[in-house]
């Protein structure tokens, strides 16, 4: 590399530096410019949060909270034959027991064990149960009923608030941000899912056909389902799965009681009569069918209702049918308990007000693309599904257990239900696994089927673990052309980062988390409900119809339902926010106003995405620099600006209600919010580039993506991990030209990446299409170095017959020397560490019984007994070799071996190979700007221009690179490297921000080099200077992780398909290079007709038949078995696949003949 | 005897248990109002007059206040007909909470004697409301005392909204569909032989195999749970079994005016005094809302300005 690379000293201080509470040269007495160091609540805010605390918070909300309220909601257990047997459960605990501290959960086998012995990283599930055994009630503590997976950092997991130490004891990387699961020995991390919002009433209309329908989808614990009110010609109807046919809305809200025509046109319209016109006709239709009464209304839905009755439900008359269907089958998230339907009827009400005010104005349509009608699912969610699913089926299984024992008339001991719970604990155990292992997540009461929820954690780099940690995918069908939801939606800004999506058919469609966004869990409604009423919001349920919908009378909602109106909304939702600021509500509630809908909503739901924002009062921040100064001081943290009313949590509807201001200067009077930090619209992953703000905005997308297959540092750990593949850089660099993101996400410290010197110029015909040319000597100084390993697992089996797999020794030859095969091999029959390992030796030497197939009882053994001799003498032909052989182009080193007992007490050999891979031809490297290139060159240093210090670059590039791309934040990282190198700073590239250009131009001036970071080069191979001055300077590049060597393919002979006898297809099995259609049309066009014979038949699947010239069929052997003769044969050569074409012909009787004749 | 609530007229109050009427009921004065008043300072709203409160918690055994609330009243001209507005009956299902009574209808202008025998010789308005106790109204019975002092009582007995109820339609519509299915018995049976006779005769032979079928039903059903109905179901079925209770309407003058008031007007004489603070009655009322958020010292910000 050149010598302009920082140096190891100088990159160490500037490590220190950042463990100091002294930041950026400033120390603790200087003044504090709040405009500037008010970003440092982002570090304040990332300490607390950390990166994938959506997911931490999402599994813990669920093991502390959810998991009790789903045992709450199946607690009992009854036996239907035994009615004086009851179960109950009375508490659920994950990791600790009745006695235990919450705080520290059981000590579990560390997660890098579970890592390495292929095992499930979990806690067990204690349970508390109350029953009868006989007249007596037992409470039983502590029943384990399974093992939950344990997310790693989640407060359940042992590395839960261990400092860098402890982790280093348990093998564990500090920087590793935690929030996947490790099931089998896999890392699996639950994706978050974006979905529409549940409960949440969405109106869309369709113009041509005139439609207009408001929809919610309903979302319980129980069932799912999806109500719509719907017009057509005017007509407004109620649509649900479960009923038949649409039914006109005035009976409906009939059935839900409100009978009075006069009521119903209150709820739906108020006193607009606009609105009344529009919906009178709807009381034409009740009328026209006779439907005055409740119970003629009620009755009416009951004949429309699909029936599916369950197991020992009675029967229903008409009556109950309709009444059952209001009160739980439609609108299903409100259920109506007793004979109040108010709350349903106006719910139903609202929504069909909703459709009356889209069909009068076409715009008050909702937008489903809207951020703030999207839900995120995290791995929280999932599990309380799947656990529920699994721990109703666990109580079924019980139940039906109990039922088939107690049903016996006389037992010889008293029952004890204890002792049959525990049979089915392993179906909670292995449904969690199993759902996390492969990502199917099937839950029965829902009828849901979803593939794909889970990913392996990529571990490419250490950025591309952290990528996957923020990555939302969309339920939305990727095959889909749509542009709608595919889209960046101003919406998400802030929430969403503009830049990482994938190219290709998922873009837009996975999205990836800003740097401050944190996603809720849900709050519990009730104390919210009340708080309402308490700041003036009349209930619902007693308000009076008339008032409702009255001019300047806002409803209350609460997570989409109306809960109560109030005549003073500002007011009202002033009091509220001066309460959460006061921390007497959750942060996380979100509350605005909508002046269309003539609504305060309220949510309190998980899922919203909300990001924190500094408070504006009065035209000024709230944060001044005493607080910032606490901060720095370690006195506060970011809960306390949050306590202190001086940032807030807003959700995507709450930011639409408020003026942000982006700079302090930009505050006017009516300013409720200033951002913390603009560059925080980005993710982790899109933070890493140097001044993004001047690139073309597609570069920074293409560089999500590559960042990602950077080879890097992964973690503090690397060495000590045996995944399947893993690639590591030999001496990676932090780059000189950094972000604040990335020292935020420790970029810095697991980089990914070298500051190459970069002359942008032409040099030679090797550098086209984006090619790099290389210095040998950088390569040699370990540019780009980099290793490979490769993880081979072998399991010793058990077999049925007490026969098990062995390892035996290598053999040797005459000399006393190992065979070829067996090179790498000592003397325990596996490889030794440190040993190179050659194409076609092995590395396990493992044995197979051959008698393992046979069964255990029978022949073999009593054999075995009468003739003890011969058993022995067997005992060498016993076993069969199955050995470990490596494969590959190149040979490779044995890292680690590793034995150990897995989870079914069989023996686990694991081999970890390493290459160690200097670049090469056709190697692919990239700048942080989405400039990728392949190796066009390796060139030796003296051939390399070089410049009057004589220095000579790394990489040269090809400036035709720039033009069109229109990276500018390339060279002006190139600028502030040189200047940061010349000066011996680290400059930074923030977003919206970083060193000035003005300023590293003028360092580079003071240093005596030209301000545009041209330099004066000669050529290396003449000596004479160039006639141009060539842009010269560090630029940061990464090696990404596709290699020639893993890519390099070619074929003389080799293996075919069975069926067609054509070459198989595919480097892994060992392919031809197929000669396409489009390759086939040159030849022709080239009149090659010869070629064309020798590629297509020739060389692929060329076949002797014999052709009866008598009746054209094919025959064999000289013989046409059709016309009994040998007469007529003639040979000749065609493909196998014709051949195959005309037998497949022949037997669906259809006879191809082949008429032969001379071509000359 | 007046029923007149000059704000909003349409819930006009009146107390069940045995009597009378409401005196002088001025306006609902939420419990909120107070609390909104510490909680925002109100500038330039300056003070007219102070008014002395009595609050009168009314003891559950001695009387419930309930508020009925006539949602298909209208707001203007009921008080012209001030005979249809009493109600001539009063029954109560207090297990089920369902309330029905009836309006008589002003028999001299605008009647039609002929429609109401159609109906059963209906008499008046049927009106039906389920009783909604939850302790979030907040509503509280004021009246103004002899010395200007308002005297406030809670409503305890919950709230209801009263809505036509037309059973009587449905009464004759099932009556009607009885009456022919009664009439197509006989007409069957008159005709043996006709489509009609044989249908019904398979239906009585179908009769006789459900018999069997229940007889056999009950055998099983020893061994198998009982089937329950669910949530409002339940309830309903609840109601349809409850026997109402019937309370008389009582003018005014018909009751011991007196010792109403005597029991409305009992503050107990102590002068009630708040033991807690703002902030600490906020937290005591959001309660469980406020256990996620993070804890904040009373004075609130302290800031570094």
């Amino acid at each position: 590399m050149g010598r302009i690379d920082v140096e190891m000293k100088d990159a160490d201080e500037a490590f220190d530096d950042l463990l100091e509470p002294v930041y950026k040269g400033k120390s603790l007495t200087d003044p504090i410019d709040t405009a500037k160091d008010k970003w440092n609540l982002l570090p304040a805010f990332l300490k607390v949060k950390g990166l994938v605390k959506q997911h931490l918070d999402s599994y813990n909300f669920f093991v502390d909270v959810d998991l009790r309220k789903i045992v709450k909601a199946n607690q009992l257990v009854l036996s239907d034959v035994d009615p004086s047997f009851y179960l109950k459960y009375l508490d659920i605990r994950v990791g600790y027991k009745s006695n235990g501290d919450p705080k520290r959960p059981e000590v579990l086998l560390p997660p890098h064990e579970c890592r390495l012995r292929d095992l499930t990283y979990s806690a067990p599930i204690y349970v508390d149960v109350e029953y009868t055994r006989g007249k007596k009630i037992i409470i039983h503590r502590d029943l384990e009923i399974g093992r939950m997976p344990i997310m790693l950092r989640s407060n359940k997991c042992i590395l839960n608030g261990r400092t860098e130490k402890e982790m280093a004891y348990l093998n564990e990387c500090p920087l590793d941000p935690g929030g996947y699961f490790i099931v089998n020995g896999t890392e699996k991390v639950i994706l978050v899912q974006e979905q529409l919002s549940k409960n949440r009433i969405i109106v869309e209309s369709d113009g041509k056909k005139g439609i207009v329908q408001a929809s919610v989808t309903s979302s319980t614990h129980e069932r799912k389902s999806k109500t719509y009110v719907i017009s057509k010609n005017g007509k407004i109807f109620l649509k649900h799965n479960s009923i038949s046919e649409e039914v006109p809305i005035v009976i409906v809200l009939k059935a839900a009681g409100i009978v009075s025509d006069l009521e119903i046109l209150q709820l739906v319209c108020g006193d607009d009569s606009v609105y009344q016109d529009i919906f009178s006709v709807n009381f034409e239709e009740a009328s026209k069918l006779g439907i005055f009464t409740q119970r003629e209304a009620l009755e009416y839905i009951g004949r429309k209702v699909k029936t599916v009755r369950r197991m020992n439900s009675p029967k229903l008359t008409i009556l109950q049918e309709g009444t059952e269907a209001i009160a739980t089958t439609i609108v299903a998230h409100l259920t109506v308990e007793d004979l109040d339907f108010r709350e349903k009827a106006l719910y139903i009400a609202t929504m069909t007000r909703r459709v009356v005010m889209t069909m009068h104005n076409p715009k008050l349509i909702d937008d489903r693309d809207y951020a703030g009608n999207k839900r995120l699912e995290l791995a929280g969610q999932l599990l309380s599904l799947l656990f529920e699913d699994l721990f109703k089926k666990f109580n079924n299984d019980f139940k039906a257990n109990l039922d088939k024992i107690l049903k016996k008339p006389s037992r010889a001991s008293e029952f004890d239900a204890l002792l049959h719970i525990n049979i089915h604990s392993n179906n909670v155990t292995a449904g969690l696994n199993r759902a996390i292992s492969t990502g199917n997540w099937s839950l029965k009461r829902f009828k849901m089927e979803r593939a794909g929820v889970t990913h392996v954690l990529s571990r490419l780099s250490y950025i591309a673990a952290l990528g996957m940690m923020t990555r939302i995918s969309s339920q939305f069908e990727k095959s889909r052309k749509v542009s709608g939801p595919r889209a960046l939606q101003p919406s998400q800004f802030g929430m969403l980062c503009p830049a990482d999506t994938p190219e290709g058919e998922a873009c837009g469609l996975v999205k990836n988390l800003a740097l401050m966004t944190h996603i809720t869990t849900d709050n519990e409604e009730a104390p919210i409900r009340k708080l309402c009423y308490l700041l003036g919001a009349e209930d619902i349920s007693l308000a009076d119809s008339a008032t409702i919908h009255t001019n300047g009378t806002f409803g209350v909602y609460l997570n989409g339902t109306m809960i109560g109106t109030t005549r003073y909304p500002i007011e009202f939702v002033r009091k509220f926010r001066h309460l959460r600021r006061r921390g007497k509500v959750s942060a996380f509630v979100s509350i605005h106003t909508n002046v269309h809908q003539s609504a305060v909503h309220i949510a309190a739901d998980g899922g919203r995405i909300c990001r924190p924002l500094i408070i504006v009062e009065n035209g000024k921040s709230r944060v001044k620099a005493g607080h910032l100064r606490k901060l720095k001081n370690d006195e506060w943290r970011f809960d306390d600006f949050l306590s202190h009313g001086l940032v807030e949590y807003l959700d995507v509807n709450e930011e639409n209600d408020s003026l942000i201001a982006l700079y302090e200067e930009d505050i006017v009077p009516a300013t409720t919010h200033i951002e913390i930090e603009p560059f925080t619209i980005l993710g982790a992953v899109a933070g890493l580039i140097p001044y993004p703000h001047h690139n073309q905005s597609p570069r920074n997308t293409y560089q999500c993506a590559m960042g990602k297959q950077a080879i890097g540092a992964i973690g503090y750990n690397q060495f000590r991990r045996i995944d399947t593949l893993l690639y590591l850089l030999c001496y990676p660099e932090q780059p000189m030209v950094k972000t604040k993101t990335i020292e935020l996400v420790k970029y810095d410290q697991l980089p990914a990446g070298h500051n190459a010197t970069v002359a942008v110029m032409s040099y030679s015909g090797y550098d086209i299409e984006d090619a790099l040319i290389l210095n040998k000597a950088s390569i040699d100084r370990g540019f780009g170095r980099c290793q490979v390993l490769r993880k081979n697992t072998s399991v010793l089996k058990r077999y049925p017959n007490h026969t098990k797999d062995i390892v035996s020794g290598m053999r040797v030859d005459k000399e006393g020397k190992p065979i070829f095969q067996h090179a790498a091999l000592g003397q325990d029959g596996l490889a030794e560490v440190g040993s190179p390992i050659q194409s076609g030796q092995m590395y396990i030497n493992k044995c197979v019984p051959s008698n393992a197939m046979e069964s255990v009882v029978g022949g073999p053994q009593q054999n075995n007994r009468n003739q003890p001799q011969e058993q022995q003498q067997d005992h060498e032909q016993q076993f069969r070799e199955a050995p470990m052989v490596y494969r590959g182009p190149e040979k490779s080193y044995v890292d680690q071996v590793m034995m150990t007992v897995g989870d079914n007490d069989q023996a686990l050999i694991k081999v970890l190979l390493r290459q160690t891979r200097r670049p090469e031809l056709g190697d692919k490297f990239s700048s942080r700007h989405g400039q990728k290139g392949v190796c066009g060159m390796i060139v030796k240093q003296e051939d390399m221009p070089f410049s009057d210090q004589g220095i000579s670059p790394d990489i040269i590039m090809n400036p035709h690179g720039f033009p069109s791309r229109m990276t500018v934040g390339k060279m002006m990282e190139l600028v502030s490297g040189k200047a940061g190198v010349l000066r011996g700073t680290l400059e930074y590239g923030t977003c919206f921000g970083g060193s000035d250009l003005d300023d590293m131009s003028k360092v580079l001036v003071e240093k005596g080099f030209n301000y545009g970071g041209k330099d004066m080069l000669y050529s290396g191979t003449t000596g004479e200077a160039l006639q141009a001055y060539i842009f010269f300077g560090p630029i940061y590049y990464q090696k990404l992780k596709h290699m020639v060597l893993d890519k390099m393919h070619a074929r003389a002979r080799g293996p075919r398909a069975v069926l067609t006898r054509q070459p198989t297809e595919g480097r892994s099995r060992d392919g031809g290079l197929r000669l396409g259609e489009m390759e086939r049309d040159c030849v022709i066009a080239y009149g090659a007709s010869q070629l064309l014979l020798e590629r297509l038949m020739l060389s692929s699947d060329a076949f002797d038949v014999d052709i009866c010239q008598g009746c054209g069929l094919m025959g064999y052997n000289g013989w046409c078995p059709m016309c009994k003769s040998s007469e007529n044969i003639v040979k000749m050569t065609i493909p196998y696949a014709a051949k195959l074409l005309f037998q497949e012909l022949i037997s669906m009787n259809i006879a191809p003949r082949l008429k032969l004749s001379d071509v000359f | 005897m007046s029923l007149f609530v000059p704000e909003d007229p349409e819930e006009p109050h009146v107390t069940v248990k045995q009597e009378e009427e409401v005196m002088e009921v001025d306006e609902l004065i939420e419990e909120e109002d107070i609390e909104e008043e510490e909680l925002i300072e109100d500038e330039d709203d300056p003070i007219i007059r102070e008014i002395p409160i009595h609050l009168n918690p009314i003891d559950d055994e001695s009387m419930k206040l309930m508020l009925l609330q006539y949602t298909t009243r209208r707001k203007q001209g009921d008080n012209e007909h001030k005979k249809s507005s009493i109600p001539d009956s009063f029954r109560y299902k207090p297990k089920s909470q369902v309330i029905e009574l009836e309006l008589p209808f002003e028999k001299d202008k605008f009647f039609n004697e002929d429609k109401s025998k159609n109906w059963n010789g209906l008499k008046g308005q049927l009106l039906r409301g389920v009783v909604n106790r939850k302790d979030s109204s907040g509503y509280f019975m004021g009246r103004i005392g002899k010395d200007g002092e308002v005297h406030l009582s809670p409503i305890t007995g919950g709230t209801t909204q009263l809505r036509p109820s037309f059973r009587y339609i449905d009464e004759v519509r099932l009556k009607k569909i009885q009456r022919e299915a009664e009439e197509a018995k006989q007409l069957a049976r008159k005709m043996p032989g006709t489509l009609a006779g044989s249908e019904l005769a398979n239906e009585e032979a179908r009769k006789k195999n459900a018999t069997m079928h229940v007889v056999q039903m009950t055998a099983k059903s020893s061994n198998q749970a009982i089937p329950r109905l669910g949530g409002a179901l339940l309830s309903k079925k609840g109601e349809d079994e409850e026997v109402a209770e019937t309370y008389d309407v009582l003018a005014r003058g018909n009751y011991d005016e007196e010792a109403i008031e005597g029991v409305l007007d009992d503050d107990g004489g102590e002068v009630l005094e708040s033991k807690m603070r703002q902030g600490e009655y906020v937290d005591v009322l959001v309660g469980d809302a406020s256990e996620e958020a993070v804890k904040v010292s009373e004075d609130g910000n302290e800031g570094g300005e």
